[in-house]
């Protein structure tokens, strides 16, 4: 009797804290797909915003969009009223037409006829905001960098990551004959907007490269009937070659302090990699191989370099340390492998491979493990990465007598391959970072 | 000498004569036992079909009897039922009654054992199988002893009742005629008349009766409903209070009004107190029950559980922060509470690991907390509720969906 008692009594006590244990569950698996948002046009505060404050909420939106991370819902589902940044929406107007995150806004036009645009970002299940509201003031011919810095903060707060939407890229833009082409350097916003050319017409130009921290741009140009490395400020225009040492210098890139440039010289049929110091102007060889060593890139720490050389028989990646020395050879897969780009987050090397006569864009691994292809066509070549590490640009040249190049983004995942909208045929594009 | 022969002579005389006339000789029991000596004649061949028949009349019988309803032949079974019940002895009691429902293929056995194992039907001897057992006597030993005293008492019985046809010998009555009568008079009745039936029937009717007693103790309840309404709920959980249902008076017969009543005022009034201050329109919604005796039930099973896994998996879209370096690592645990109906309570998604997320995994928190959100109401088996009222989830992406 005493045993069936305690029986009972231990039942009834598994019972109780069963009733009080939680049910635990593990998921491992989810889902990739747009995350849902609504973005009512923003409530212009005078008559003079009205215009402005329809496109301000257009161009933030289509930033947002194209990243594939995001789904705008129609403004013709919309439930609840447009209502400007200080108002508490109501929630439930934006969760029945299952809305994850919600942007209101308002624009006005202040006494010295500059615009101001006040954002904040709602979670719509958590019925609050999302960090404290934004305001940004500009001049009206710049509205675009409002949206622009708008759309980054939304895109930073709910991915975690920043943004790269008020950027600008610098490429070559190309006309005329596939045999004769016309080249020059444009720049124009990150979503092809603002575009305009950087040199005349005549000139050939290649491979522009963004300094890290300002408006300046490195390029190769013939203008001096050879191969030279020449540094621009975008701004003012104002261009300066970058030495006077015999030989072609090409393929330069900043480091990430931007004093100092690494890049290829060519002197007697060698190829080697350079170091110049951009305050005295002072070189240092990095590399001392009968091979041809080129394309060279700093880790965003500066304590090493990504090159290609072909040293060991055929073009692969090599990785040694920003002063030159030992270089590791980290590509070993089938092909050949060039155009190596340090991601700004350091943790992928983006670049170009060639095999079986197609090209292909890919990141791997700084010690070359993790090989992913991202892109593969007759020709995709000269990855750029987006400031956030995120992205990836690159060009894209078609086959046949017609054919051109074209300007393409992928995320670094692989996915969202799609076309920068623009109309000129343009390669060799270079990721500016965020604007100031 | 002479003396002595004539006696002896004369004694011997009449010796004879005594015994030619008292008959002590040639008496009649002799004649008798050659009489009774005539059952040897008895053929083999009728001893061996007695013999064969008699015992097993009851085996084929008794196993056959088992159909207990009578089929298209009940209208035969009363010829075959009777015979058996008379003679044969050995059929059990339960058997036997069902026997007279059963078949005619049951009937027919049993005409057999009739004729093989009883010459004598006619009296249907209670409790004695030696009418039976006189003729199988001379069998001996063949005859199985044992089987007797099992199968007799059954004949005993009387015979079970005949089953009622199923098809009535006389046709149905026809309907009433009253029934038809409406189609065809109305053009013929006037208004006048038809005006004053229905009047003259209404009175027998009961509810005027009823009405006069209960009016009273309906308008009271009317007055103030919705203050009581949410403690009238010692019903089921989980079922939303119905105020009206006891508001408004049902169109039953109206002592059954005056019991519900008063059964739904009681605690209506011992309630009102606690419930005063409460709005009347928190108490008319229906709410989740929170008391400490949920039912735990069984174990989930695995099943069970995926009705959660799946609907916040499809839900957990881990896009946004996908492409980050670290989104491996971006491991968090929540806990929520959820009422019958699988609704998460208040809406509260807390974190649990990390307690207080910021930075990438504040993202991951919310993204769990979204998914849990999308995911509800879930469909979970409400006598478990103890199992699954709160809910751990812990969202790891290091095993799951990578670059």
């Amino acid at each position: 009797m005493r045993y069936l008692f305690c029986i009972l009594a231990l039942v009834a006590g598994a019972q109780c804290a069963a009733a009080q244990e939680p049910l635990r569950i593990e998921i491992t698996d989810g889902v990739i797909e747009p995350m849902p948002f609504a973005a009512p046009q923003f409530v212009a505060a005078d008559g003079g915003a009205q215009e402005v404050a329809a496109q301000l909420t257009k161009v933030m939106t289509d930033d947002l969009v194209n990243t594939a991370l995001f789904r705008l819902i129609p403004q013709a589902a919309y439930i609840g009223r447009a209502e400007g940044a200080d108002a508490t929406p109501q929630f439930p107007d934006w969760r029945a037409i299952n809305a994850q995150a919600l942007v209101t806004g308002s624009v006005a036009s202040t006494p010295d006829g500059r615009i101001e645009l006040q954002v904040r970002l709602w979670d719509v299940f958590a019925g609050g905001p999302v960090g404290e509201g934004l305001r940004f003031v500009g001049d009206r011919q710049s509205w675009r960098r409002l949206a622009h810095k708008a759309a980054d903060m939304v895109y930073s707060r709910l991915t975690g990551e920043a943004g790269y939407f008020d950027t600008r890229v610098v490429f070559v833009a190309e006309s005329g004959p596939k045999g004769r082409r016309n080249k020059q350097l444009a720049i124009m916003d990150q979503d092809g907007a603002g575009l305009r050319t950087l040199t005349q017409a005549g000139e050939l130009v290649l491979a522009p490269r963004f300094a890290p921290s300002s408006q300046t741009i490195l390029f190769t140009s013939y203008r001096s009937g050879e191969p030279r490395v020449y540094l621009m400020n975008v701004e003012s225009g104002a261009v300066d070659q970058l030495d006077r040492l015999p030989g072609m210098t090409f393929a330069p890139r900043f480091s990430p302090d931007g004093r100092r440039v690494v890049m290829s010289l060519s002197i007697g049929g060698n190829t080697d990699v350079y170091a110049v110091d951009l305050g005295s102007r002072a070189r240092s060889r990095l590399t001392d191989s009968p091979a041809i060593d080129t394309a060279p890139s700093y880790a965003p720490d500066g304590s090493q370099i990504v090159f290609e050389s072909d040293r060991g028989g055929s073009q692969q990646l090599y990785v040694m340390p920003a002063g030159g020395g030992g270089a590791t050879r980290i590509s070993f897969g089938q092909g050949r492998y060039a155009t190596p780009v340090w991601s700004p987050r350091g943790d992928l090397i983006a670049f170009t491979k060639m095999q079986g006569g197609r090209f292909y864009i890919g990141v791997m691994r700084p010690d070359g493990s993790e090989e992913r292809l991202l892109t593969a066509s007759f020709l995709d070549e000269g990855p750029t990465w987006a400031p956030n590490g995120r992205v990836l640009m690159f060009f894209r040249e078609t086959g046949g007598a017609n054919g051109g190049p074209v300007l393409m983004s992928v995320d670094a995942t692989g996915r969202n391959l799609r076309r920068v909208p623009i109309t000129l045929a343009a390669s060799d594009p270079a990721w500016s970072p965020l604007l100031q | 000498m002479n003396r002595s022969v004539i006696l002896s002579g004369g004694l011997h005389l009449l010796l004879i004569l005594i015994l030619l006339f008292s008959g002590q000789i040639f008496s009649s029991d002799e004649v008798r036992a050659i009489q009774i000596a005539e059952v040897d004649i008895i053929t083999g061949e009728e001893f061996d079909a007695a013999q064969s028949a008699a015992p097993d009349a009851p085996r084929e019988v008794l196993p056959d009897l088992t159909p207990p309803e009578a089929g298209g032949s009940d209208v035969v079974a009363p010829d075959a039922v009777e015979p058996p019940s008379a003679q044969a002895p050995d059929a059990p009691e339960a058997p036997a009654t069902e026997a007279a429902e059963t078949a005619p293929d049951v009937s027919a056995v049993r005409d057999r054992a009739q004729v093989t194992a009883a010459p004598e039907p006619a009296q249907p001897s209670q409790g004695e199988p030696e009418g039976a057992s006189s003729v199988i006597a001379p069998v001996g030993p063949t005859a199985p002893e044992t089987a007797r005293p099992t199968i007799a008492p059954s004949l005993t019985r009387p015979a079970p009742p005949r089953p009622a046809p199923r098809i009535a010998d006389t046709p149905a009555p026809p309907p009433p005629t009253d029934a038809r009568t409406a189609d065809t008079a109305t053009p013929e009745v006037a208004p006048g008349e038809t005006a004053v039936e229905p009047q003259e029937e209404k009175p027998a009717e009961a509810p005027p009766e009823a009405a006069t007693e209960i009016v009273p103790e309906v308008a009271e309840p009317v007055t103030e409903p919705e203050a009581v309404a949410p403690l009238t709920a010692a019903r089921p959980r989980g079922r939303p209070d119905v105020q009206t249902a006891e508001a408004t008076p049902p169109p039953a017969a109206p002592e059954t009004q005056t019991e519900t009543q008063t059964a739904a005022a009681e605690p209506v009034r011992a309630a009102t107190p606690a419930t005063q201050a409460r709005p009347a329109r928190e108490a008319a919604t229906p709410r989740p029950a929170r008391t400490p005796d949920v039912p735990v039930g069984a174990p989930l099973t695995a099943r069970e559980k995926d009705g959660i896994t799946l609907a916040v998996k499809k839900n957990w879209n881990v896009g946004p922060f996908q492409g980050r370096p670290d989104f491996r690592e971006l491991i968090v645990t929540v806990r929520f509470e959820l009422d019958q109906a699988g609704n998460v309570l208040g809406g509260k998604v807390e974190p649990v690991t990390p307690a207080s997320p910021s930075g990438p995994y504040k993202l991951a928190y919310d993204a769990a907390r979204r998914a849990v959100l999308r995911s509800a109401p879930f469909r979970m088996p409400p006598e478990k509720f103890g199992r699954w009222k709160v809910v751990e989830i812990t969202f790891n992406p290091s095993k799951g969906i990578g670059y």
